[in-house]
């Protein structure tokens, strides 16, 4: 029986946030829907990567059709709505595009923001859950490598994940423009909301010598300089603050600006003139714009943070063809791999049909010879079998199922042995094995891998179904 | 010997040429090539101009210093070998194209013109000379790295003043860094050319009675006060950035005043360099 790999979802590039809300899984429920999913049996394996960006269901089934209905009526009863029914929102891939799909998404083509190294954490969270929730077996154990071996890639050998893309990480690649190392620094953080926030725990990551924040509401500053390690101070106390500060960053609401011109120039001068960074994320602007004309200040503001970011997007934007080459190149490495397992049980079936004949003929004219040498005629077969198959079994091993003629020759030898065992699919019909396209059979790759060793889900049933 | 000096004279410019190239390359295309190989060519054209000096040295029985091309030579191989130790220091290839193009002017210029005699005025033979004007080239060289970081520091300011976020800002090192490099090449210059001025006084007392009304002499003095005074200002003062960039920038305009002035305007002992 074949089977199929599938996935359905939806992401940030096909659904609203509101529906993209609804269908997020918490770990507890992932985990409930997982062992839910390893219950009923319908799905051999499931894997669910649920980020704020994307939900998919990953299955490997003996029916896709059969497995697409089941998913969608499982999100159903878990989430209470036909939330995943099919529509604009939603996507469903088969195979060989699921296998690609996943691959894209791993090496963050797919991503809100192209090239975040953030998803392939999070894919190899989804996989750990997977194996938690007894849904992953041994088809998952390898296309998850495979996947992830794919953004590892992507991330090592080009600069799809390179250069800052947020408005605060690129506040801090822009200070070590100026300071190569910031942890000699003192970096102070002028607001505790969400962008004080974010900017001061990338700071944090940088260990500057002092970290501090100072916010109109001093508990809020505190709580932010507990999580950071910093020291909390109120928004009154910055003008004297600017004269131990080597970078300062303000996301405050104010009608006025919280820096001003005249108080930098006093720390200035308490400072020997060193060099000053300001990052203004606030808007209305938070530092006077006449800070800038200073000598060794350096100002920025969201406009120009906002062109530091646009430059790396479209460096990374240029990287995306090279990605994909890696994730076409893994695809078929992929394929490769499992087309190799399935050589392993024909040659099993060989061995064991030759070895049948042997032990039945043996058996059979055993009693013509003595009994002190029936031991050297069971040697003496094993060997003359092992022989004449030594050439074979080497020869079918050496059968590339990526091409046609390959899949051919795998026929031939069965057609020429007589075997039609249940155990390896027709090469030419299986979507795992086929070059043109499709993926799986789950009987045969389970078959696979359980007769190559491979460590995963040994609780495939006839069917291939868990 | 002469066979392999004059292939090697020959060789060098190109050599430079070339490594110069992969750094240019490297600089505005990133090519992971250019990279890989950038250094490799360095060393290489570093070793064998290294070599080259040496027979020279051998052969000509005297330090490569006795002419300008042989200055040239030696000055060429010194910007080079400051680049490779700063290359090395601070794990930064983007600053060796404007090191590297000057020691290939310098080798190119020495290579047409450089004289393959054993002439040398017996003036010059003295062990105070040699070590005379062998620290003058170096604190000369020094200066010069100090002013070319100088540069590349003014340029990253004005663009990170600016928001101009394109190649400059892209490739060149943190501006601190570009600062520390031309400050430090700035202090190796002052110790060399205190030794330069003190050997030449010692050197110059018994032969020019009255040397320290030399011009050269007068201007190599003000140019070490002049960097003196800037390095002292970033350590008792704390001043950085700019202002101690422009007192280093200063002081090599002196130096070109300097050089010009002695050898086609002022009277100077020093016109036999």
């Amino acid at each position: 029986m074949n089977g199929e790999l599938l996935v359905v979802g939806c992401s940030h590039r096909t659904a609203p946030l509101a529906l993209r809300e609804s269908l997020a899984f918490g770990p507890d429920q992932l985990l409930q829907t997982l062992r839910l999913a390893s219950r009923e049996r319908v799905l051999a394996e499931t894997l669910i990567l649920s980020t704020c960006h994307r939900t998919e269901f990953y299955s490997l089934s003996t029916d896709g059709a059969r497995a697409e209905v089941y998913v969608r009526e499982m999100i159903a009863r878990v989430k209470g709505s036909d939330l995943l029914g099919p529509g604009p929102c939603t996507y469903a891939y088969r195979d060989r595009d699921t296998v690609r799909h996943l691959m894209r998404v791993a090496a963050g083509l797919d991503s809100a923001v192209v090239g975040e190294a953030q998803i392939l954490g999070q894919v190899k969270d989804a996989y750990n859950m997977a194996r938690e929730g007894g849904s992953a077996g041994a088809f998952l154990d390898r296309l998850l490598a495979a996947a992830i071996h794919a953004g590892k890639r992507a991330h090592s050998e080009t600069e799809i994940g390179s250069g800052s893309v947020s408005f605060t990480s690129a506040t801090v690649s822009l200070t070590k423009k100026i300071f190569r190392d910031l942890s000699g620094k003192r970096v102070l953080i002028v607001g505790a909301g969400a962008f004080g926030r974010l900017a001061a725990e990338h700071f944090a990551e940088e260990r500057p010598a002092a970290l501090l924040i100072a916010n109109r509401t001093r508990e809020r500053a505190e709580a932010l300089a507990a999580h950071v390690g910093g020291e909390a101070f109120g928004l009154d106390e910055v003008p004297a603050l600017l004269r131990r500060a080597d970078v300062v960053v303000s996301a405050v609401h104010t009608d006025r600006p919280v820096v001003r011109a005249d108080s930098v120039r006093e720390a200035l001068r308490d400072r020997s003139g060193r060099t000053m960074v300001f990052a203004d994320l606030g808007v209305p602007r938070n530092i006077d714009p006449a800070v800038s004309r200073l000598d060794n200040v350096f100002l920025y503001t969201l406009e120009s943070l906002q062109t530091i970011v646009d430059q790396n997007l479209a460096r990374r934007r240029r990287e995306v063809p090279r990605v994909e080459a890696i994730v076409e190149e893994e695809l078929e490495r992929f394929f490769q791999s499992v087309r190799a397992l399935q050589v392993t049980p024909v040659v099993r079936e060989l061995r064991d049909r030759f070895e049948s004949i042997r032990a039945l003929e043996t058996e059979k004219h055993l009693k013509r010879f003595a009994a002190s040498d029936r031991a050297a005629v069971e040697a003496l077969t094993r060997s003359i079998v092992n022989k004449l198959l030594h050439l074979p079994t080497t020869k079918i091993r050496e059968i590339d199922l990526a091409s046609e003629k390959g899949v051919l020759r795998l026929d031939a030898v069965r057609e020429v042995f007589g075997m039609n065992g249940d155990a390896m699919p027709s090469g030419g019909t299986d979507p795992l094995t086929s070059a043109a396209g499709s993926a799986g059979n789950a009987d045969a790759f389970v078959a696979a891998e359980a007769s190559a060793g491979v460590d995963g889900s040994a609780g495939a049933d006839g069917d291939g179904n868990r | 010997m002469h066979a392999t000096l004059s292939l090697l004279n020959t060789l060098l410019p190109m050599l430079y040429s070339m490594t110069a190239l992969v750094y240019t390359v490297d600089f505005f295309r990133e090519d992971p090539l250019a990279m890989r190989v950038a250094r490799p060519f360095l060393v290489g054209t570093v070793g064998l101009h290294v070599l080259y000096l040496a027979l020279r040295t051998v052969l000509y029985e005297h330090i490569p210093l006795a002419s300008i091309h042989e200055v040239m030579t030696t000055v060429a191989l010194s910007v080079a070998v400051v680049y490779l130790y700063v290359e090395l220091k601070t794990k930064s290839y983007k600053t060796g194209l404007f090191l590297l193009v000057f020691s290939f002017v310098f080798q190119t210029l020495s290579s047409a013109f450089i004289s393959n005699t054993g002439d040398f005025p017996a003036i010059l033979r003295s062990p105070l000379f040699a070590v005379h004007t062998l620290s003058a080239v170096l604190g000369y060289t020094a200066f010069a790295v100090s002013a070319i970081y100088g540069l590349l520091f003014l340029l990253l300011y004005h663009d990170l003043k600016t928001s101009r976020f394109g190649l400059v800002y892209r490739r060149l090192p943190p501006l601190d860094v570009l600062s520390m490099m031309s400050l430090r090449a700035a202090i190796a210059g002052v110790v060399f050319l205190a030794i330069t001025i003190g050997c030449g006084a010692v050197w110059a007392s018994q032969r020019f009675p009255g040397f320290w009304q030399d011009p050269k002499f007068v201007m190599t003095g003000v140019i070490w006060l002049v960097y003196c005074a800037g390095i002292g200002m970033h350590y008792g003062l704390g001043w950085t950035g700019r202002r101690t960039v422009w007192l280093s920038l200063f002081g090599f305009v002196l130096i070109i005043f300097s050089v010009m002035a002695a050898r086609f305007w002022l009277p100077s002992f020093h016109g036999f360099a």
